[in-house]
């Protein structure tokens, strides 16, 4: 026998653990360093776990015993993966697993770690959870991550198996680092003949690990931000019957929401889609943006969005420099959500300042747009983005009418994921920003269409001027339609308000 | 291996065990431990140590099951296997009628079990042999693994020394399939060499 073998050991472990239950005084128990072998937690592509007993400080511990070491011990070098656990020891925070000890036994680099009974969240997210609790386990996740990325340790293999719920509510990250030092490239676990079965792992990783380059504090951020959708939404955003598969999508797919993703506050799910960008350029410089959203949204408080927040600090030339249009196009309650480029723009700040009620009005906005304007009602549902649910208020009596309403001008056009969005209820304090987040989703890489879908709006708001706001949705939805029809692949020329009063409403598409 | 004699040497390890003597009962466990942590290791993902533990109790406690004719090792496996079937009843909830000796390891469980393969074609000769129904699965790893003979398997799975023979050419031939399936170029040649190697050494 070759003490060497992880599965030698693994066995001798498993024999002293039966034997010492079959014949308790029969029995010298099995050891590793001095921590002595109770019993085996779990094995993983990265090493065995078992439950140990430190007897010189009488607690339980957890015994990693990672791959076996080539480099001899008595050479006087130190094994890089007994450095690399060194240097994780270093690692003190609450969302961490504390290291107690690292040492060689047997060929093998061991771990002991703090041993935290409860759930891992692989586990925990099986049962049905608010994603506000989510929310909550995410942000403790996240905090561990970024304490380890401060001085400058790498997970390297986030995923839910990784992270652990104590039963006391804690949160804590396990594995730092040794995943990627464990798998050697000898190590047949990956990329084996068996494309059929899929290692876990690479469903979180990142595109620079599947294409073998360099990694930073990013890789781990995207790993987390697919954790983040799996917890949210109970499926991962890149799926894939076999390794190729979701190897292709991570490379190539982009991110596509469920229709669940409306409940979560919008800002998150675009900083989780961020996270997840293929270009680590284009992800969050840390995890700190994803930290804050996620305790706002477990706590319930919603983030002010651009244009509520932004107002003050736009320059007054901008203001002067608007255009008559550009005003009506901005001031369109979907329209200015619809355009990311535009969500901080000085031209969006000018616009929410115009609708406060004690600025003085700008040249050349309709009777209309002023009478909006000092509305304080309005003004704060524009600052509370709820715009939608304002308009059902003042125009419908009941959820069904509303519902009924919104179907019979759109379900002709739209497909029926975009239509499954806009009956959301909109007493739904979501409701607007979903509408949003929709949009965004479908303007995606479609700026042209974007841009002849807005003349074609500003076209009709020019000759017909809003008289309420009901028409001003309509307008926005004519032209969310349009775009929603174009890209669920209908070729439609056209298609506009035909007629906007408040008694009637008819869409006229042209068909080509 | 002089099979008689260790027999013998088994069984009155086995009596001293029943009598209270703990020490030869220890004796007995550290001959077997490895064979049947194999076996258990092989079907299930965990809790192989639970199943160990069960089969040795049982074996302590259930005098009236034993048949002097039969060796220590197959009395042993054949506990093993009910001790496996009803825990994969238990764990399926298999409705009445669905029998689970024709079901295979690799239906019964969804993730991979790492056996004691280190080699590439090893590995892959084990996770062909996960996707036989688990009557042939069995017949084959008794026989061809665990060296037992082909009277003996058939005292360990129950079944006619004739049942076992032909389990064997049929689980030898569905392996050889499901190699096929599973790998590709190099490491098929090396998996089939690996079979035929195992072929030639034991003849039925």
């Amino acid at each position: 026998m070759k003490p060497e073998d992880t599965q030698d050991l693994e066995r001798i472990f498993a024999r002293s653990a039966v034997s010492s239950r079959l014949f308790p005084s029969q029995t010298e128990p099995e050891r590793v360093g001095r921590y002595v072998i109770e019993e085996k937690l779990g094995a993983g592509g990265m090493g065995v776990v078992f439950r140990a007993l430190d007897p010189d400080l009488r607690r339980h511990v957890a015994i990693k015993l990672l791959r076996p070491d080539k480099t001899p011990s008595s050479s006087g070098q130190t094994s890089p993966l007994l450095r690399e656990a060194r240097s994780i020891a270093r690692l003190a925070h609450p969302n961490v697993v504390t290291v107690y000890d690292v040492g060689f036994d047997r060929g093998h680099v061991f771990v002991a770690l703090e041993l935290v009974t409860g759930l891992s969240l692989q586990q925990w997210f099986q049962r049905p959870r608010t994603w506000r609790d989510a929310a909550a386990v995410l942000a403790g996740a996240a905090r561990g991550l970024q304490a380890a990325h401060d001085i400058g340790i790498l997970h390297r293999d986030v995923k839910p198996a990784n992270v652990l719920l104590g039963d006391d509510g804690r949160v804590c990250v396990v594995d730092f680092g040794l995943a990627t030092a464990e798998a050697s490239p000898d190590a047949p676990e990956r990329g084996s003949t068996f494309g059929r079965r899929i290692a876990g792992t690479p469903a979180y990783m990142a595109p620079e690990q599947h294409l073998g380059a360099s990694q930073d504090a990013r890789t781990d951020q995207f790993a987390f931000c697919v954790m983040a959708y799996e917890v949210f939404f109970g499926h991962r955003p890149f799926r894939g019957d076999d390794l190729r598969d979701v190897r292709e999508a991570i490379l190539g797919q982009s991110v596509e929401f469920p229709s669940r993703a409306n409940e979560l506050p919008f800002e998150l799910c675009q900083a989780i889609e961020q996270g997840l960008s293929k270009n680590r350029s284009e992800r969050h410089a840390s995890l700190t943006p994803l930290i804050a959203l996620l305790d706002s949204a477990s706590s319930g408080v919603h983030l002010p969005m651009a244009i509520a927040s932004d107002p003050l600090s736009a320059p007054p030339e901008a203001q002067a420099s608007q255009s008559r249009l550009d005003r009506y196009l901005n001031a369109l309650p979907i329209g200015i959500d619809s355009y990311p480029e535009h969500r901080a723009s000085p031209r969006i700040s000018s616009i929410a300042l115009s609708l406060r009620p004690l600025q003085p009005v700008p040249d050349g906005l309709t009777p209309a747009l002023e009478s909006m304007r000092q509305d304080p009602v309005l003004v704060s549902m524009v600052h509370t983005r709820a715009i939608q649910a304002a308009i059902f208020d003042q125009h419908f009596d009941s959820l069904e009418q509303w519902r009924a309403f919104m179907s019979s001008i759109l379900r002709p056009f739209m497909s029926m994921q975009f239509i499954g969005f806009l009956l959301q209820p909109p007493e739904s304090p979501h409701f607007a920003e979903t509408l949003c987040t929709t949009f965004n989703r479908f303007t995606q890489g479609y700026e042209l269409q974007i841009a002849h879908a807005r003349a074609h709006a500003a076209e009709f708001v020019i000759d017909h001027p809003p008289h309420s706001m009901l028409d001003l949705v309509r307008i926005s939805l004519c032209e969310a339609m349009r775009l929603g029809m174009q890209l669920a692949g209908c070729n439609v020329a056209e298609a506009r308000i035909a007629s906007a009063t408040s008694t009637e409403f008819r869409i006229d598409a042209r068909w080509s | 291996m002089a099979a008689g004699e260790e027999t013998e040497h088994d069984m009155e390890l086995l009596n001293a065990w029943r009598s209270g003597d703990e020490g030869a009962g220890k004796r007995l466990f550290e001959r077997h431990f490895d064979a049947m942590y194999r076996f258990f290791r092989s079907k299930v993902e965990r809790g192989a140590e639970d199943l160990v533990q069960q089969t040795f109790l049982s074996c302590v406690h259930n005098k009236a099951q034993f048949r002097a004719d039969c060796s220590f090792r197959t009395y042993l496996y054949r506990i093993a296997r009910s001790r496996l079937l009803d825990g994969f009843r238990k764990s399926q909830r298999t409705p009445e009628g669905v029998n689970v000796d024709e079901m295979s390891i690799a239906e019964m469980r969804t993730s991979p079990s790492s056996w004691l393969a280190n080699k590439e074609e090893r590995r892959a000769l084990h996770q062909a042999l996960e996707r036989l129904p688990l009557d042939l699965h069995m017949a084959i790893e008794l026989f061809y693994f665990e060296e037992l003979s082909a009277s003996e398997v058939a005292e360990a799975l129950e079944v006619p020394e004739g049942t076992v023979r032909s389990r064997l050419r049929r689980g030898l031939a569905k392996l050889r399939s499901e190699l096929e399936r599973l790998s590709e170029g190099q490491h098929l040649e090396q998996s089939l060499a690996t079979l035929e190697k195992l072929m030639r050494a034991r003849t039925t």
